[in-house]
C-alpha cells in the first residue's frame, strides 16, 4: 500500500487522445530489420538485486531477443513518432484489407502490449499551445 | 462530417436493416429478435444507436418520445449545462416507410466542453410488432441532419420478402426470414454466426488475414484441417454464381446435442450421426477465407449453396 502511494501514476489517455497520439520506439532499445522484412528487437534485461544475485551463480543473458512477425514488424516500422495511431490503423487496414473495427481493435491491443512492456511510448499533444508530452 | 458523398455500407441485424457510411461499424450488440440493442461507432464516438422491443401497452409513440426526452432532461439537470430539445421534425419522408408505422422524430443537443447532438425517431411497426428507437449522433458543429435523413430513409425493421439480410463488418448474406440467430462471435480476425432453421443449423465463418491464416499452405489443405466428421463426398465449387473457386464436402457428423447428453456411453443412448454439408472459399481480393456449414438430420445441399451464394465477400 505504501509503495502504491509513491508509485508514479501512468497518465490516462481518452480515446481521441490515444488515436491522435504518436507511438514512438523506446530509444534505449536496439532493433534491426532483417532481410525477410521482420524486425528483431534486443531488449536489455532488467537489472534488479535478485537478478544480480542469480547472475553470480548462473549465466543470465544481458539481452532478450524478440522477433516480430510481418504484421508486428509493419506496426513497429510505423511507430516512429511521426505517425499517429490513427495512421497506423489506416495503414494496417489498407495493407491487410481489414475492416475498420478489426484493424482498430487489433492495433490498439498490440500497441498497448508493446507499451506495457516498455517498448514504445506515446507522444501526446495537449493544451492550447500544442504542448507535446512523452 | 461530410460523409454523404462517401462510400456507404449496409448493416443488417435481427431483421433491422440500414445503410451507413463505410467507416461506421458495430460497436455493441445485444439481445435477440424481440428485444435488443445495436450501436454503430466510427473511430471516435458512437454514431448510431438502435433499440428495439415489442410494442405493448396503450402508450402512443408521442408519449413514449415525451417520456424518453423527459428522462434525458432529468439526467442532464444533474450536470450542467442543460439539453435543448426540438420535436416534430420530418426526418422520414418516404410514404412507403410511413405505411403501417407510427413515427415520431426529435432532435436534442448538449452544450459544454464536448457538445453532442442527436437526430432520432421512435417508430412502431404494425407488421412486425416491434417498436424501434433510433438516434444518429454527432458533434455539435457537424451537419448531422442530412446524414440522419439519409440513414433513416434506408431503415427497415422487417424483410420485404421471405429472406432477411444480415450484414456485419462488411460481410453480407441472405437467409430465410424464419431462421433465428443462435449464437455469434465477433473476434478480431474471425466472425462466426450460427443460425437455427426448421430442422437444421447454418454456421457462417469468416477469417480475416487469409495469407497469415494459410501460412504458406494451400486453401485445400487449410480447409481440410478445419474439417468435421467423416467426409463421404468432396467436390469443387464450380457454380458460376461463386466468384471464387472453392471446395464443397458432404458427410456425417456426431450430433452435438446427442453427444453431450447424460450417460452417452449406454448402447441405447449412443450419440447419433447426422448429415453435414460444408463449403469454403478463399477471397483473394478481400484477403479473407469463408466457411459455410449446414448440419441437419437430412442432407440438403441446395440449402447450403443457396446461403453460400448470397455471401458477399467484398
Amino acid at each position: 500500500m505504501a509503495l502504491m502511494l509513491f508509485r508514479k501514476k501512468t497518465p490516462q489517455l481518452d480515446r481521441r487522445e490515444l488515436l491522435k497520439s504518436k507511438p514512438i520506439h523506446n530509444e534505449r532499445l536496439e532493433w534491426e530489420k532483417m532481410d525477410d522484412g521482420e524486425v528483431m528487437l534486443s531488449i536489455p534485461r532488467r537489472r534488479s538485486w535478485w537478478i544480480n544475485l542469480i547472475a553470480r551463480v548462473f549465466y543470465v543473458p544481458t539481452k532478450r531477443t524478440v522477433i516480430l512477425d510481418d504484421i508486428g514488424s509493419m506496426v513497429w516500422g510505423l511507430c516512429d513518432g511521426k505517425n499517429t495511431v490513427d495512421v497506423v490503423i489506416s495503414a494496417l487496414r489498407k495493407e491487410y484489407k481489414l475492416d475498420q473495427k478489426e484493424a482498430e481493435v487489433s492495433t490498439l491491443t498490440y500497441l498497448k502490449q508493446l507499451a506495457e512492456k516498455g517498448l514504445i511510448g506515446f507522444a501526446v499533444t495537449r493544451g492550447k499551445k500544442g504542448e507535446t508530452r512523452k | 462530417m461530410n460523409r454523404i458523398g462517401g462510400v456507404w455500407t449496409t448493416i443488417g441485424w435481427q431483421h433491422v436493416y440500414l445503410e451507413v457510411p463505410e467507416e461506421w461499424s458495430i460497436g455493441a450488440v445485444s439481445g435477440d429478435y424481440t428485444t435488443g440493442y445495436l450501436r454503430l461507432d466510427d473511430s471516435e464516438m458512437p454514431r448510431v444507436e438502435i433499440r428495439w422491443e415489442p410494442s405493448k401497452g396503450n402508450e402512443t409513440v408521442d408519449q413514449v418520445v415525451e417520456r424518453f426526452l423527459d428522462t434525458l432532461l432529468k439526467k442532464s439537470r444533474k450536470k450542467s449545462p442543460p439539453i435543448k430539445i426540438r420535436r416534430n421534425l420530418t426526418l422520414v419522408k418516404d410514404s412507403k416507410q410511413l405505411e403501417d408505422r407510427s413515427v415520431e422524430s426529435f432532435h436534442w443537443k448538449t452544450e459544454g466542453d464536448d457538445p453532442i447532438q442527436a437526430y432520432g425517431l421512435l417508430w412502431r411497426c404494425e407488421i412486425c410488432g416491434r417498436t424501434l428507437f433510433v438516434q444518429i449522433l454527432g458533434r455539435l458543429g457537424e451537419t448531422v441532419q442530412p446524414l440522419a435523413t439519409r440513414i433513416l430513409s434506408t431503415l427497415r425493421d422487417h424483410p420485404e420478402d421471405e429472406t432477411a439480410i444480415w450484414s456485419v463488418y462488411g460481410m453480407r448474406f441472405k437467409l430465410s426470414a424464419q431462421d433465428t440467430l443462435k449464437s455469434h462471435k465477433f473476434l478480431t480476425g474471425r466472425l462466426t454466426i450460427c443460425f437455427t432453421g426448421d430442422d437444421d443449423q447454418i454456421e457462417i465463418d469468416r477469417y480475416s488475414l487469409a495469407e497469415t491464416q494459410l501460412d504458406g499452405a494451400s486453401f485445400d489443405e487449410w480447409y481440410e484441417e478445419r474439417g468435421i466428421g467423416t467426409v463421404e463426398e468432396s467436390d469443387e465449387l464450380r457454380d458460376d454464381s461463386f466468384r471464387h473457386p472453392g471446395v464443397l464436402t458432404e458427410g456425417t457428423v456426431v450430433d452435438p446435442a446427442s453427444a453431450s447428453q447424460r450417460m452417452a456411453w449406454l448402447p441405447w443412448r449412443r450419440p447419433k450421426r447426422i448429415r453435414f454439408e460444408r463449403c469454403g472459399w478463399y477471397c483473394v481480393d478481400g484477403n479473407k477465407l469463408y466457411l459455410v456449414r449446414r448440419i441437419g438430420t437430412e442432407a440438403n445441399r441446395e440449402r447450403l449453396l443457396q446461403v453460400a451464394q448470397t455471401v458477399t465477400c467484398h
